[in-house]
């Protein structure tokens, strides 16, 4: 073992934080995208344009997804089983709307019915509207800490329900996700269309940055009166994964906690709005491409300013503060820590690289006419 | 406690997820390969002929990959959402092979499908050819981890329990990776999948072929089909065989209630074609047995004996009754007490901990059992007989025969002659075989574990989520819902396209292309 | 060492089903080979055709779609015109050049039947748009191919569908002549017939 156990935690922390911001990053335009589609698309054609601009690309970026969950699963054991088991119905919610987008895409255009492309348009739409409100309230419910603890042989119950998971802080994050997303699709149809649907993307992209960092900075203003938790007892970041043996406090404004003891880590919310900014400036000034790398940027920070408001905390529980979830205490073991390290590390790289290598090969506008002329091979 | 009803419940429904997820899993494994070998052909000889087969092929590969990647979405939540103990008890062991699969293999297998669909226009021959061997790759490697997983579940090697954390941890992950369980199951299921893909491929070719349509087309699919089906169900059969070998040695009770072995017999065991499992008076009625079968395929030798049922529930009685002291003292260890001597011995027992586990489906109060939730513990310790002997039996019957209508149509794609109608109609109506084979061998896979999730290590009833019977009701109810109109959906289209045939790819060389001009 | 041999496993499969396919392309090859083919024309001979027609003809049975058969020939045209027969072979040439562009590759089938004569298979077509591409046919013809002499080449072709003379068919096969060359005998009939016209 080169590295000791609070490391991999560490890293390991980061890992899941990259997975997520790869998820959102290139998963998040897919699903803006795919809100966008009733509202950009006018006609059958226009809106097959919108479907292949992210056609050839969409599946490889929802993996990061899956890996996401995967690697939630493989590290992080516990968070995997209390996130998955207490989010039941928003799961199942997110995941029904799911079902929908690979059956959308690959089936939608092969019967020429209009009834039979409109009612896939739908289900495009809410196949993307879903899971891109779902993910954003799950994670504000993740800030509030949900009501969950562990029995003595650590089985994990949850006393919550489907609607209170619906509180006004969570929702408000879901507006973000929803939002973050959208703005982040619109930049990416910026890029890939010409003529109406461009001009309408790019009307999209100054409504949407507006609202996600003012929706942002209300959710900065919130946090100060929020509840947030904090480790009481001495932390043993070396020590077995024990969620229970832990003494956790909480109270209003802890939330800043981190940001007071590393000042350095304003950086990360303003970096959102310098980037959401220099996105609406960009895309105004027709440098979509640009605008793009910007966008990425806003919404990697508007996650991160939530991670590192929280750490070390993974799920803080409302009702049994000790029995949190945290970086300390709820990772798999080193052995599996390590070795998927290492797996991690060969195989990540590789994989951003042939990804970049197939958006460099889908490079380009589509087209009106493109669709056309291959009428019965694209989606 | 949890209620049974929930467990059931929990179990339908990942019974039903998991059997439809199959049903489309099986066929992106092997037409992936198919549509490799064919696009080969075309870059090995240039002829167009094979470039139509790989996008006509394509085309039905991509309808059904739509509903594989779907089903296969649900199986990835439902781990955490309705067996969230399972998924702390074992996932510092279990998910890691899940997520090397999204690392190695669905990242490659996703991002270039895309690629492979769509890129024909903007990438050179051989560049073509690459992905989609990546993607055929892709699919089976992510078969490969999947099965890592499942095998470890049916012989949980390279894990020890650790009472500070609760779990099972791993102590080495060559062992998981080399699991005898991992690498027979995943032979066997990816030759599996091969033999669907040439079965799906073969009876849609000799259907065009016994209505004179697309004659060149039709005959060169069902001679690539053949030849590879054949080469696959051999290996499905023989890697069948050493499924029933392995679980001899590693999964004793699963294979004795396959065949329905109640008491240990005289080696070489005789094997027991049909009959009437009867699980409370532990014997088969009517049986139809051959002699010295099992024991010679199932061990291999004329003098190891199969161990029966009988003497199955014997060693479980002892097993439980350690498992109950392990489980005391696994009380104590959590309470604090870090003698020397309570470790040391909770070490020496703890590899029995899980049949202690198997009371609390009958008391919380593991160390206070009474006799009768003893007895009644053991009586289930092993799987329901029945279900097993026929399933399994279903399984190997469509094995079987497939293997004679891949033989037969090998032999009819070498000799040209006028085609044999009642050959071709035989090609056709053995389509459905591999999907029943591959159903039933899961269930037997899997039904035959019970009742574990881990072997002898977590029951499966305790591995259940605490939910009410009403989520999972809900749950069931949509899966069921959504998955049966998807089904619809599916083979509408999958059946319009197949009628269509290669006309569909618009070549103006096919069938329905009545006139080019006018 | 299981997965050892699934690498070589797939291998072995993978070469079995390029293998098994890559024989039927030989067989096809060789087989295409001792088909009879018309050594000016490159078009099926005499002694192949009528098999072919036949299975098409089956086919059109079993699918319950149309068939029809045109009939071209240019002996009335070479007699009129008094051509040499190097000057009929170019004529030929080019007008079978034509006749290509005018077919389905794959689908019909196009065979030299006697000196100047030729039978076209046209499978799926019916009665009336067998008479919209002969009459496509004679007008391509005549525009583009010349003879030597630089006369424009008319074609007298006779067209008949399956369907349409079964009866008439089922008469001769009673009589003893098979399917193909009782519509053969008929289109040559119409062929005769657009000639004295």
């Amino acid at each position: 073992m080169i590295f000791d156990y609070e490391t991999l935690r560490i890293i390991w922390w980061a890992f899941l934080g990259v997975l997520i911001i790869g998820f959102a990053i290139l998963g998040g335009y897919d699903l803006g995208v795919g809100v966008l589609l009733p509202f950009l698309g006018k006609n059958d054609e226009e809106r097959r344009v919108i479907i292949n601009s992210i056609g050839s690309t969409w599946e490889g970026n929802q993996v990061w997804f899956v890996m996401a969950g995967g690697a939630l699963f493989a590290a992080w054991p516990t968070v995997y089983a209390v996130s998955f088991s207490s989010f039941y119905f928003a799961l199942l919610l997110a995941l029904f709307a799911m079902f929908l987008r690979p059956l959308g895409f690959d089936y939608r255009s092969k019967l020429a019915v209009p009834a039979w492309r409109e009612n896939w348009d739908r289900a495009l739409f809410v196949g993307a509207f879903v899971p891109a409100l779902v993910l954003g309230i799950a994670f504000g419910n993740l800030l509030k800490g949900i009501p969950f603890h562990f029995e003595d042989n650590m089985r994990i119950v949850y006393f919550g329900s489907f609607m209170g998971l619906l509180n006004p802080f969570a929702l408000l994050a879901g507006l973000i996700s929803l939002s973050m997303f959208i703005m982040h699709g619109a930049v990416y149809l910026q890029i890939k269309t010409i003529g109406n649907i461009n001009e309408r993307a790019k009307k999209c992209v100054i409504i949407f940055t507006i609202a996600t960092l003012v929706l942002f900075g209300l959710a900065g203003v919130w946090i100060i009166t929020l509840d947030g938790y904090h480790i009481s007892s001495e932390i043993f970041p070396n020590a077995a994964s024990n969620p229970i043996a832990k003494f956790v406090k909480r109270e209003p404004g802890l939330w800043l906690d981190n940001y007071g003891h590393l000042p350095g880590l304003w950086a990360v919310p303003a970096s959102a709005f310098i980037g959401g900014g220099l996105t609406l400036l960009l895309s105004r000034f027709d440098k979509p491409g640009s605008a793009f790398i910007f966008s990425c940027i806003t919404i990697a920070s508007i996650i991160l300013t939530a991670a590192c408001s929280m750490f070390p905390f993974l799920i803080p529980s409302s009702i049994s503060f000790n029995s949190s979830l945290t970086v300390w205490d709820s990772s798999s073991s080193i052995k599996t820590l390590n070795v998927m390290f290492w797996v991690t590390v060969i195989f990540l790289p590789l994989i951003m690289i042939y990804t970049s290598w197939v958006f460099r090969v889908f490079r380009g506008k589509v087209t009106v006419e493109h669709i056309r002329k291959n009428n019965h091979t694209l989606y | 406690m949890i209620s049974d009803a929930v467990v059931e419940l929990s179990r339908w429904q990942f019974a039903v997820t998991s059997l439809y997820h199959f049903l489309f899993v099986p066929l992106t494994i092997g037409l992936s390969v198919l549509l490799a070998i064919m696009e080969s052909t075309y870059v090995l000889t240039g002829r167009e002929i094979y470039k139509d087969m790989t996008l006509f092929w394509g085309k039905l590969f991509g309808i059904n990959f739509a509903l594989g990647v779907t089903t296969g979405l649900t199986m990835e939540f439902q781990f955490g959402m309705n067996w969230s103990y399972f998924s702390h008890y074992v996932g510092d062991v279990f998910g890691a092979p899940l997520a090397i699969e999204g690392l190695m293999a669905f990242f490659m297998e996703s991002t270039f499908v895309g690629l492979f669909f769509f890129g024909w226009d903007k990438l050179t021959k051989g560049q073509h050819l690459t992905i989609t061997w990546l993607v055929a790759l892709g699919s089976n490697l992510s078969a490969l981890w999947i099965l890592v997983a499942n095998g470890w579940m049916q012989n949980p090697v390279g894990a020890e329990f650790n009472y500070e954390t609760m779990r099972m941890e791993v102590t080495s992950f060559a062992a998981l990776i080399f699991n005898p369980a991992a690498q027979v199951k995943f032979v066997h299921t990816v030759a599996a999948g091969y033999t669907t893909a040439s079965a799906f491929v073969l009876g849609i070719s000799a259907y065009y072929m016994l209505k004179g349509r697309d004659a060149a087309f039709s005959q060169r699919s069902y001679t690539i089909a053949a030849g590879f089906g054949l080469a696959s169900v051999l290996a499905v059969i023989v890697l069948g065989d050493e499924s029933g070998y392995t679980d001899g040695e590693v999964q004793k009770a699963k294979l004795a209630a396959i065949e329905a072995e109640w008491h240990t017999e005289e080696a070489p065991a005789a094997f027991t074609v049909i009959g009437l499992p009867d699980q409370e008076a532990m014997k088969t009625h009517y049986a139809v047995k051959i002699p010295w079968v099992l024991g010679l395929i199932g061990t291999r030798s004329i003098d190891t004996p199969v161990i029966g049922l009988t003497e199955i529930l014997a060693n479980n009685r002892v097993h439980i009754h350690n498992g109950i002291k392990a489980y005391g003292l696994l009380q104590q260890l959590r309470e604090g007490n870090r003698e020397e001597t309570v470790i040391t011995e909770f070490e020496s027992l703890k590899k029995d901990l899980g049949y202690g586990l198997l009371l609390k489906r009958y008391t919380e109060n593991v160390v206070d059992a009474t006799d009768e939730q003893i007895e009644l513990a053991i009586k289930n310790s092993i799987p329901q007989v029945a279900p097993l002997f026929w399933t399994f039996r279903v399984m190997v019957v469509s094995g079987f025969i497939m293997l004679i209508v891949f033989v037969i149509a090998v032999v009819a794609s070498s000799i040209r002659k006028s085609r044999n109608d009642w050959i071709l109609k035989l090609s056709l109506y053995t389509m459905p075989l591999p999907w029943i084979a591959c159903e039933t061998g899961w269930f037997v896979a899997e039904f035959g574990r019970q009742p574990w999730s881990i072997a002898e290590v977590l029951p499966t009833f305790l591995s259940a989520s605490s939910l009410s019977e009403w989520d999972i009701i809900l749950s069931l109810s949509g899966y069921v819902f959504f998955y049966t109109i998807f089904l619809v959906i599916e083979m509408f289209l999958m059946l319009k396209y197949i009628k269509l045939g290669p006309s569909s790819l618009h070549r103006r060389r096919y069938h329905f292309e009545m006139d080019q001009r006018g | 060492m299981w997965y050892f041999a699934w690498i070589l496993g797939v291998l072995l499969a993978c070469s079995l089903g390029i293998i098994n396919v890559l024989r039927l392309e030989a067989q096809e090859a060789l087989e295409k080979e001792n088909v009879a083919v018309d050594p000016l024309t490159q078009l099926l001979a005499r002694e192949s055709v009528l098999e072919r027609l036949q299975e098409k003809v089956d086919n059109s049975k079993r699918n319950e779609l149309p068939f029809s058969l045109l009939y071209l020939s240019l002996t009335d045209f070479k007699n009129k015109h008094h051509l040499a027969e190097y000057e009929m072979d170019t004529t030929l040439f080019k007008v079978v050049e034509s006749l290509k562009l005018d077919i389905r590759t794959g689908l019909d089938i196009a065979a030299r039947v006697g000196e100047d004569d030729f039978v076209l298979a046209l499978p799926g077509i019916s009665l009336d748009r067998a008479e919209i591409i002969t009459e496509r046919i004679k007008r391509n013809i005549y525009v583009n191919v010349t003879t030597p002499k630089k006369d424009p080449v008319e074609i007298a072709i006779g067209f008949v569908e399956y369907t349409d003379h079964t009866d008439v068919i089922a008469e001769e096969v009673d009589m003893g002549m098979g399917e193909v060359e009782a519509l053969l005998s008929i289109a040559i009939g119409k062929c005769l017939e657009s000639t004295l016209a």
